[in-house]
């Protein structure tokens, strides 16, 4: 119950700053603007609308995962220190409520905000997804023209694969705001928003710190284990980077529920993990 | 304000740890395999270094398919200023940024092997390696639809490779993949033309048996087709054009047997398709004609037994060729071949289908052809030992010191002469070699060999005779003309 209270709070904070509802509309404003774009490539055999849908799909998620971003960061760096600087959280902490119920009920409700954001930029992305394949044809291809062939090939109008999509960076931005929360028990808000970027570079990264450790790299092999373990340690935030695979849905899915299911599970387990050396470095802070 | 112990705490830590790193080595695998297969090859690494700095953040910052479709924007640009060197590079940067993009690879593909152009518009040939190391690479990307096996397959086929037996066993492959609805992924039957031209194909390489097989199967899915856009767009009246393209197709399959080999059966079985298709209401004049004089001629045979073997009847080609060079790097080929004289189309058992021969002969005697024209002769001028590479891995930059050219001539009243003037590209035809090879051929088997001229000397040019250049041997089953000639550097320039 007291998690809870301490949620809702959060969330209503974070939804009355102004500077996440401009993110998030100018987020919005630039999917329902990338409907007007149109690729016509006279001489690409695919020219058409199909393409066009793709380029949406594209811009829409990207956009999408720089907004989640943005407002991960800028909402995280201040969860804590906000608290300590206002001086709230002698009351809060005077309840009494206990240290760990108070960093759990401040992720949850950055979680819930980052939930409630990403939603609302997903339902747009996917009405505007929608909208743009109504009607759509994909055309035959030039040097197939002259052959006779039985009606255009329609478009589908929903995709699943967006809502995947959707899912996917919902993800990885609660990880990337648990890391966020973990700095900000002891960081000033400055120095974790550069921290937060570093650490979401490294691990957008992933592949390439995988490629170092592997045993085909030329490295010498202390070179080899330090990317190992900064492999290991840092979130693995490529896991969620699917978007090509879903942007291409001719592309062979083996089981994309599947793969969701365990990057969930990496998702939560990450979480947990950072929300527990939070609760462990905040219980021996001097508050 | 303490509460109480950490060790439990910390064991929980290591406990999430162990299971962070369970749950990302079970993720790799899946992910892997929903990745590009292939990785892009020949200087993708180095190209993205020239890229502009916002390309660059931008990509990794989960926008790579917009930079990637801004890029193919830009290469429209290049394309439409006939720089089409400028657009490889851009191909090889869009398949690394963006490895399922099909129309990428097709694209890519063409200008690779068809757009690079010399001074005379022929294509240069150094790149078809390239091109097809690209489908390739397409192909290792995106194994689960038709699209890039179709493509390799009418690369092999149509005016580049000209490898009849390779476009099949490509094509074969696409008839055994669907296609997809590029929105939502849902698996769609490919475009019904894909089974024609496979059958269209068994016809070229001369499997018969393998080509009607295939046109039923066609004609099944072209059915499929109709039906399903009936309900979709919930009316009768659909276009069935595809149809009688299969029937009519079958049908001249099955004439063809009879009156190049003499099977009889065949011409049953084709007369039943045309006189099937004769008897529609909306039938034109000349098809119902057409038929009627097949009718007649298939009973008259079947009553004497006299099946017509019009390709098996000798036809001396009495190939002659020359060659001379005019200017350092421009030569003039000429040469005659005796393809085809209107006289041997008098008593040809096609003629009662298409009455060629009659038509020519009511016609005024000025206006009257004493040869059907329509064959056309290859030549292939390239380095001595130049064989073309097979590359395993994509790359756009090809050895520039190499010289290989190819065209046709067209057969007009049994002559045929050309100007080749290769000294206006030296980037294109360096002639670094001390010997070249000039080869002047003319395959049956080819667009370069009209359907009606094959009436006479058959698919696989069975008719075909010549004292000096017959070739049985390049291509077991075949009759070719070839004629090789082999010049040194001081013939060349």
């Amino acid at each position: 119950m007291i998690i809870w209270s301490i949620a809702k709070t959060t969330v209503g904070d974070a939804l009355r700053k102004k500077v996440l509802q401009i993110f998030l509309v100018v987020a919005i404003g630039l999917i329902i603007i990338s409907l007007s774009f149109s690729q016509t490539l006279s001489f690409s055999s695919r020219a058409g609308s199909s393409t066009d849908i793709m380029l949406v799909k594209s811009f829409g998620l990207g956009l999408m995962a720089v907004a989640a971003w943005l407002i991960s960061l800028v909402m995280g760096v201040s969860l804590i220190p906000q608290e300590i600087e206002r001086r709230t959280i002698y009351t809060i902490l005077a309840k009494p409520v206990k240290r760990y119920e108070f960093i759990v009920g401040k992720y949850l409700g950055a979680v819930l905000t980052l939930a409630i954001n990403v939603a609302i930029m997903g339902i747009v992305f996917i009405a505007v997804c929608v909208f743009k394949a109504m009607g759509a044809e994909q055309p035959p291809t030039p040097e197939e023209s002259g052959l006779a062939i039985v009606g255009m090939q329609q478009v589908g109008l929903f995709d699943w694969n967006m809502v995947w999509g959707v899912i996917m960076i919902f993800l990885q931005f609660t990880v990337l705001t648990s890391v966020i929360l973990f700095f900000s028990v002891f960081l000033t808000p400055t120095v974790n928003f550069f921290m937060g970027l570093g650490i979401y570079i490294v691990g957008v990264m992933a592949p390439l710190t995988e490629t170092l450790s592997s045993k085909e790299s030329q490295l010498h092999p202390v070179l080899k284990a330090f990317y190992r373990v900064i492999h290991t340690i840092v979130p693995n935030f490529d896991k969620f980077n699917v978007t090509n695979t879903l942007l291409h849905p001719e592309t062979h899915i083996e089981s994309m529920a599947r793969y969701t299911g365990i990057v969930t599970l990496y998702a939560l387990f990450y979480s947990l993990l950072m929300m527990l050396l939070a609760i462990i470095v905040f219980r021996k802070k001097e508050v | 304000m303490y509460e109480g112990s950490s060790k439990p705490l910390w064991l929980l830590v290591v406990a999430l740890l162990i299971a962070v790193a369970c749950t990302q080595y079970v993720a790799d695998p899946i992910q892997y395999r929903l990745q590009a297969k292939a990785k892009p090859t020949g200087g993708g690494g180095e190209l993205m270094v020239q890229l502009p700095g916002q390309f660059i953040v931008a990509s990794f910052a989960g926008f790579k398919e917009v930079i990637a479709g801004a890029l193919w924007v830009r290469a429209d640009t290049f394309f439409h200023a006939g720089q089409y060197e400028a657009i490889i590079p851009i191909v090889r940067l869009v398949t690394w940024l963006d490895p399922h993009n099909v129309d990428v690879y097709s694209t890519g593909a063409w200008h690779l092997d068809y757009n690079f152009v010399d001074t005379n518009q022929m294509s240069d040939k150094r790149y078809i390696p390239a091109a097809v190391a690209l489908l390739r690479e397409g192909i290792r990307n995106n194994p689960d639809i038709w699209d890039l096996y179709f493509e390799l397959g009418w690369t092999h086929y149509n005016k580049k490779i000209l490898d009849y037996e390779k476009a099949v066993e490509y094509i074969e492959k696409a008839c055994t993949k669907d296609g997809v609805d590029p929105n939502t992924g849902q698996r769609v039957p490919r475009p019904e033309y894909v089974d024609r031209m496979l059958a269209h194909m068994y016809e070229k390489v001369g499997r018969f048996d393998d080509a009607i097989k295939q046109w039923h199967k066609a004609r099944k899915r072209v059915e499929e087709a109709i039906a399903r856009e009936r309900k979709r767009k919930k009316t009768k009246f659909i276009d069935t054009t595809s149809l009688d393209v299969c029937d009519r197709n079958l049908g001249l399959l099955y004439l063809r047997m009879a009156w190049r080999y003499g099977d009889m059966e065949a011409y049953r079985k084709g007369l039943e398709i045309y006189k099937r298709l004769a008897s529609r209401k909306d039938a034109p004049a000349q098809l119902v004609e057409a038929t009627k004089g097949a009718e007649v001629d298939y009973a008259r045979r079947f009553a004497t037994n006299n099946p017509p073997r019009d390709a098996l009847k000798p036809l001396d080609a009495n190939f002659e060729v020359t060659w001379k060079k005019v200017a350092p790097k421009v030569f003039i080929i000429k040469g005659k071949v005796n393809l085809v004289p209107a006289s041997e189309y008098k008593d040809l058992a096609s003629e009662c289908f298409t009455h060629w021969y009659r038509d020519n002969q009511k016609a005024p005697p000025d206006q009257r052809k004493l040869w059907r024209d329509g064959c056309r002769i290859r030549w292939i001028l390239r380095d001595y030992d130049y064989k073309m590479p097979d590359l395993k891995t994509f790359s756009y930059k090809i050895d520039k010191t190499k010289t290989i050219a190819w065209d046709s001539v067209y057969v007009s009243g049994g002559t045929f002469s050309d100007r080749i003037d290769l000294s206006q590209d030296p980037d294109f035809y360096p002639f670094k070699a001390e010997k070249y090879k000039l080869t002047i051929l003319f395959v049956p088997q080819q667009a370069e060999c009209p359907d009606y001229v094959q009436d006479r000397i058959g698919w696989k040019g069975e008719a075909l005779r010549d004292k000096r250049y017959l070739d049985t041997r390049t291509q077991p089953g075949f009759h070719l003309l070839r004629k090789e000639m082999v010049l040194t550097k001081k013939d060349v320039l």
